[in-house]
């Protein structure tokens, strides 16, 4: 497989690929979001960021429709999430950092699963899934259960699965949790080809060199609220600080109370 | 008490036993359990006995002969079959699974008395197990005077010596073959094999034929009659001791305790030896699993895709068809009575045997299409992934459902083609075996309590289901009752038919009522949390 993610992104339009307005969630009392709007453009790279508890996990599973937001309205490429749920997903792959696998089935039938769940074409994706098994050096392990797999292993495959539909938006947490230097390359790889071929990305991660690489906009959250929004270079002007890290622990000390 | 003594280490264990007890049922429960036993048991006893207290004492007397022995030697080879595998269970709990060996075995404390500790623990979970139902008999010995009976106490005493340290050495070499999650795997498997066994062992007569048992029985007095002519094998032999020991025989008794309490210290030497060699990081067999070289071709379509997922996962997971798919083992017998040649000791008419057949099918597919469902919608093992995926929750799982119940009718057509061969078909039979299945397909649909398929079989993993197995239960009992009603005429089949639908028909509401109470955050924040 070549190394470059195509997707089939519409050209000339201005519809955001991601579009959050004023959403709020609550568990039990406890604001977990707090009003947070965000807009992403289509073939942006954009990394969330956040200490832990800031509401990142939460604002992905809602974007992914596994959680309902209290109020706000959420939409992927101009369908609203509540509304159209089927044309919000269809172009939508999120990875949480728990891998969404079968134990008891092997990678070929897991991304057959998940094929058919997006109702793929059953020729046109074993030739892909195929594909992205051998990308993903997991072609050797096609004949293995999963729950034989290493983590970085079902880490991988998951991500098979998450290609294999051939997503516009990818949502990913933390998914270079567990992963050894050369798979992480590949995945930070893959991240970057994909979003040269018009895809978005979205992730959070706390490695704060990934952002600070790869990320064309960057947004802060603290205690549910987005506390800091734009590209390195924006956040570092504001905040008079140099690395990212350095950005990231003033910008989320002055916000906690 | 000495810290770190054999005794402050096992009251250790026992805290946390009573812990792991009272986390799935309430100490009130217990102690009403306890008391119950302690007190209910005799009393009932005395109450069904007392006319004859005292009145055996004259066996006290009498030298047990080869026969009993003989008898009394199969008892307890099968007490000791079953204590097994309960002990390989136990063994694994102790040994690895509870995760604190490691912290133990880096203490001060002696490894002899760690391990003495441990093994003791599934000593007296294998005797406590027993007990229950075995010291009932010893205290009706003593009520009736024979008193030798109480010999009872100090065999299960060396049986479950022996059972642990047999369970202990099998887990051992289990472990090194297949490691935990296998050795688990097959552990439950022999257990609910034996378990199976022992029912078909006592429905023997109706696999058989009572001719055929007859037959069995003539032969075992002729074996047992050339045991009596054999010296080797006379009432005084060694083979019998362990039987000899249940009359309260002093030397057998003293010999077979002796005998289990050595090989039990043995095999706490060898698990310590064993340990400190690394046997849990010796596993020969493949960690990774069984590899296939089936090439797997997308068949598409989401109906085609759902319906291969799940019956791939259920048939490749061995634990979960041996806790469910063996109840196809139980209706054996039933079939076996009227596949026997008529005449041949049958006591049913050939009515009330086409119903009861019937009746049998209906409870065993409404329990397996129950449990499959369960399996496939409550305990799915990706649930985000079917969430986050562009077809509807609720259209999968309904999917699923008849992923579940098309396979289980094809299943059943077969016994029912059976029945219609034998004559002992019944219309009224099919409707309700057809009602019971979609019903309980729907409880679970309408229903579900989402369970990780990995704590399914757990302890702990029913919780919060008591409600909804009693809803199936009294689903199918409905339907059962409605069977019946409809066969004798009579007004009671509207109760049953009441139960059958009314209960699914509930449970439909309340899931409507509760999609349009709460939102699908509320559905949605199962182990869900703020990060």
């Amino acid at each position: 497989m070549t190394q470059t993610v195509s997707t089939s992104l519409q050209t000339g339009t201005q519809t955001p690929a991601l579009e959050l307005r004023d959403i709020t969630k609550r568990f039990s009392g406890k604001t977990a979001v707090q009003s947070l709007s965000l807009n992403i453009a289509q073939g942006e790279l954009y990394a969330l960021l956040g200490s832990n508890g800031a509401g990142k996990t939460t604002t992905l599973r809602m974007i992914a429709g596994l959680l309902e937001p209290d109020s706000g309205q959420i939409s992927i490429l101009g369908h609203d999430v509540s509304r159209e749920p089927e044309q919000a997903k269809t172009p939508l792959a999120y990875l949480p950092d728990d891998p969404l696998l079968y134990a008891k089935l092997r990678p070929m039938e897991y991304l057959e699963f998940v094929a058919g769940l997006w109702g793929l074409e059953p020729r046109a994706s074993e030739k892909k899934a195929q594909e992205l098994l051998e990308w993903l050096d997991l072609w050797k392990n096609r004949f293995e259960l999963t729950e034989g797999f290493s983590r970085g292993m079902k880490q991988k495959l998951a991500l098979a699965g998450a290609l294999v539909h051939g997503p516009r938006l990818m949502i990913l947490d933390e998914p270079l949790t567990g992963l050894d230097a050369g798979a992480a390359r590949q995945v930070k790889d893959l991240l970057v080809s994909f979003v040269a071929g018009g895809g978005t990305v979205i992730l959070t991660t706390h490695i704060l060199e990934v952002a600070e690489r790869l990320s064309s906009r960057i947004g802060i959250l603290s205690g549910g609220k987005l506390i800091a929004e734009g590209t390195l270079e924006e956040l570092r002007t504001r905040s008079g600080e140099n690395s990212l890290e350095d950005v990231f622990l003033e910008l989320t000390q002055e916000a906690s109370p | 008490m000495k810290t770190g003594s054999l005794l402050w280490l096992i009251r250790w264990q026992l805290r946390l036993g009573w812990r792991d007890a009272t986390a799935r049922t309430k100490p009130w429960i217990w102690v009403v359990l306890v008391l119950l036993f302690v007190l209910g048991i005799p009393g009932l006893l005395y109450l069904a006995f007392g006319d004859f207290a005292g009145r055996f004492s004259s066996l006290n007397g009498l030298k047990p002969d080869v026969g009993l022995l003989l008898g009394a030697s199969g008892g307890l080879i099968l007490l000791l079959t079953l204590m097994l595998s309960s002990a390989v269970v136990g063994t694994l709990r102790a040994l690895f699974e509870r995760g604190d060996l490691d912290l133990l075995l880096s203490s001060p404390l002696r490894s002899r008395t760690i391990f003495a500790a441990r093994a003791l623990g599934v000593v007296v979970s294998q005797f406590l197990g027993t007990a229950t139902f075995i010291v009932p008999i010893a205290l009706l010995g003593v009520l009736l005077g024979f008193w030798r009976l109480l010999g009872i106490l100090p065999t299960l005493v060396s049986l479950s010596l022996l059972a642990s340290s047999l369970g202990i050495l099998l887990t051992l070499g289990l472990v090194r073959v297949l490691g935990v999650g296998r050795a688990r795997t097959v552990a439950q498997i022999l257990s609910a094999l034996v378990g199976a066994a022992f029912f078909l062992i006592f429905q023997a007569q109706n696999i058989l034929g009572r001719g055929a048992l007859l037959e069995l029985a003539s032969s075992l007095t002729r074996f047992v009659n050339s045991l009596r002519e054999n010296p080797a094998f006379g009432a005084s032999s060694l083979i019998w001791y362990p039987a000899r020991s249940i009359f309260l025989e002093p030397l057998p008794t003293v010999l077979f305790l002796s005998f289990s309490s050595l090989i039990f210290a043995w095999t706490v030497n060898f698990t310590r030896r064993s340990f400190l060699r690394g046997v849990q990081n010796e596993v020969k067999g493949d960690r990774r699993t069984r590899a296939s070289s089936k090439i797997v071709h997308f068949s598409g379509g989401l109906f085609s895709s759902l319906y291969r997922k799940e019956w791939r996962s259920i048939l490749r997971d061995p634990l979960l068809i041996s806790q469910t798919l063996l109840q196809l083992l139980y209706l054996i017998p039933a079939f076996f009575v009227f596949l026997r040649p008529r005449g041949d000791g049958a006591t049913l008419s050939s009515g009330l045997l086409a119903l009861s057949l019937n009746a049998a099918l209906i409870f065993i597919s409404g329990t397996l299409v129950s449990n499959l469902s369960r399996i496939a919608i409550s305990a799915e093992d990706a649930p985000d992934l079917l969430r986050m995926s562009p077809r509807g929750e609720t259209r999968l799982n309904t999917l699923k459902m008849w992923a579940i119940v098309l396979p289980i009718f094809a299943l059943f057509a077969l016994f029912y083609g059976l029945l219609v061969w034998q004559g002992l078909f019944l219309a009224f039979g099919l409707l309700a075996f057809l009602g019971a299945t979609l019903t309980s397909a729907a409880l679970e649909l309408w229903f579900p309590r989402p369970t990780p398929r990995a704590d399914l079989l757990k302890r702990g993993g029913q919780s919060g289901r008591f409600w909804l197995g009693l809803a199936h239960f009294l689903t199918l009992a409905g339907w059962v009752g409605a069977l019946y009603g409809l066969e004798f005429r009579s007004p009671w089949s509207l109760v049953g038919l009441a139960l059958g639908l009314g209960i699914p028909l509930i449970a439909f509401l309340s899931s409507g009522r509760r999609r349009g109470k709460f939102s699908s955050s509320k559905r949605f924040s199962v182990g869900s949390s703020v990060s």
